[in-house]
């Protein structure tokens, strides 16, 4: 079933499992928020905040198209400077406008 | 195989199914005992398609079951999915697992709450369910030496393996009066793709391969074949136990 959601919401939903995940306080989370960089996350939070986010959302990230979608062939140093809210936020819009 | 059971008409589950241990687990049952093999997977569909395709060359029946452990909710629809595709079970092989490699001091509320969840309380949410499914049968769960033993960087996951063990006693005690044995396989460093995630990855393999007296890591082969002989006949006397298979590691 074809979840819709705005900008805002996925953004609110991303947002609340990431301050869950990552003790830090929703308030200081943007969509230009770094996970790995500005908010300390590492491997293992990434798949935290991945599978909340599919809970939350009804749908499974594939997190390989995930990085895909930052650019190809990135360093994991790249990736870590190119993972923000904002690309999660992109990521999962795309997904879920491509659902049946 | 002499220890291996051999009428193929066995149900099986086997959890982190589509890869490594699991996967070799899995085409195991498959190759020897089993008409149908469930595979529990997280998120690796085209790893699981590879296991499904092993299992069908030998001519066994592979369900793909795709499921996040971490939840009840999933654990709930798995099983559902698993009631609509068979009736009965007579073996469940927990092999699901997940980790960080990080000293236990820096391990943050969230990657314990993962860690332990998807390791030790995802077995306990199955065994529940696999019970009622199985009239009599075994069930084995996979446990690994830093459950007994400290490794470095293996405090996120040790304490899970450790409960996990203390789970598999507990379940042999409170289902062998119905007819169902639960045991493990602690096996050592076994050559996957998880521990080439291990901080210093190729330093800690030759250090492990220095220092067992078998002078290699182990194979998810290896391990398969003792969760094999807990699964025949020939185990029909242990309970509770997890078997320590390791090349000899844990002796020095």
């Amino acid at each position: 079933m074809k979840i819709k959601l705005t900008e805002d919401e996925i953004f609110a939903t991303i947002a609340a499992g990431v301050a869950e995940a990552l003790r830090v306080d929703a308030a200081k989370i943007s969509m230009a928020s770094r996970l790995f960089l500005d908010l300390g996350a590492e491997s293992i939070d990434i798949l935290d905040i991945r599978f909340r986010i599919e809970h939350a959302l009804g749908f499974k990230i594939d997190q390989a198209a995930l990085i895909r979608s930052l650019g190809e062939g990135l360093s994991a140093g790249q990736i870590q400077e190119q993972l923000t809210l904002g690309s999660l936020v992109a990521y999962v819009r795309q997904q879920l406008q491509q659902q049946p | 195989m002499m220890n291996e059971p051999k009428s193929k008409n066995l149900v099986a589950l086997v959890t982190g199914g589509s890869r490594g241990i699991g996967r070799a687990i899995a085409e195991r049952l498959a190759a020897t005992c089993a008409e149908t093999v469930i595979v529990n997977y997280l998120q690796n569909d085209a790893e699981a398609e590879k296991t499904s395709k092993l299992i069908a060359a030998q001519n066994a029946r592979c369900v793909l079951a795709k499921a996040n452990l971490l939840y009840p909710e999933e654990i709930d629809k798995l099983f559902e999915q698993i009631k609509a595709s068979v009736d009965h079970l007579d073996a469940f092989v927990h092999g699901a697992a997940l980790g960080t490699f990080k000293p236990l001091l820096t391990i943050k509320p969230n990657q314990w709450d993962l860690t332990m969840n998807i390791n030790a309380r995802a077995f306990l949410l199955c065994v529940q369910k696999v019970a009622p499914l199985m009239p009599a049968g075994k069930i084995v769960a996979l446990s690994s030496l830093g459950s007994q033993r400290v490794v470095p960087n293996y405090g996120a996951m040790g304490p899970t393996k450790s409960a996990l063990e203390a789970m598999i006693k507990y379940l042999a005690v409170e289902l062998a009066p119905v007819g169902i044995q639960v045991n493990g396989v602690s096996g050592g460093f076994i050559q996957t793709d998880s521990i080439t995630k291990f901080p210093e990855a190729e330093k800690f393999i030759e250090e492990v391969r220095r220092r067992t007296p078998a002078q290699r890591l182990g194979a998810p082969d290896d391990i398969a074949g003792v969760v094999m002989f807990l699964l025949s006949p020939a185990a029909s006397w242990i309970y509770g136990q997890t078997i320590v298979a390791d090349g000899g590691l844990s002796l020095l």
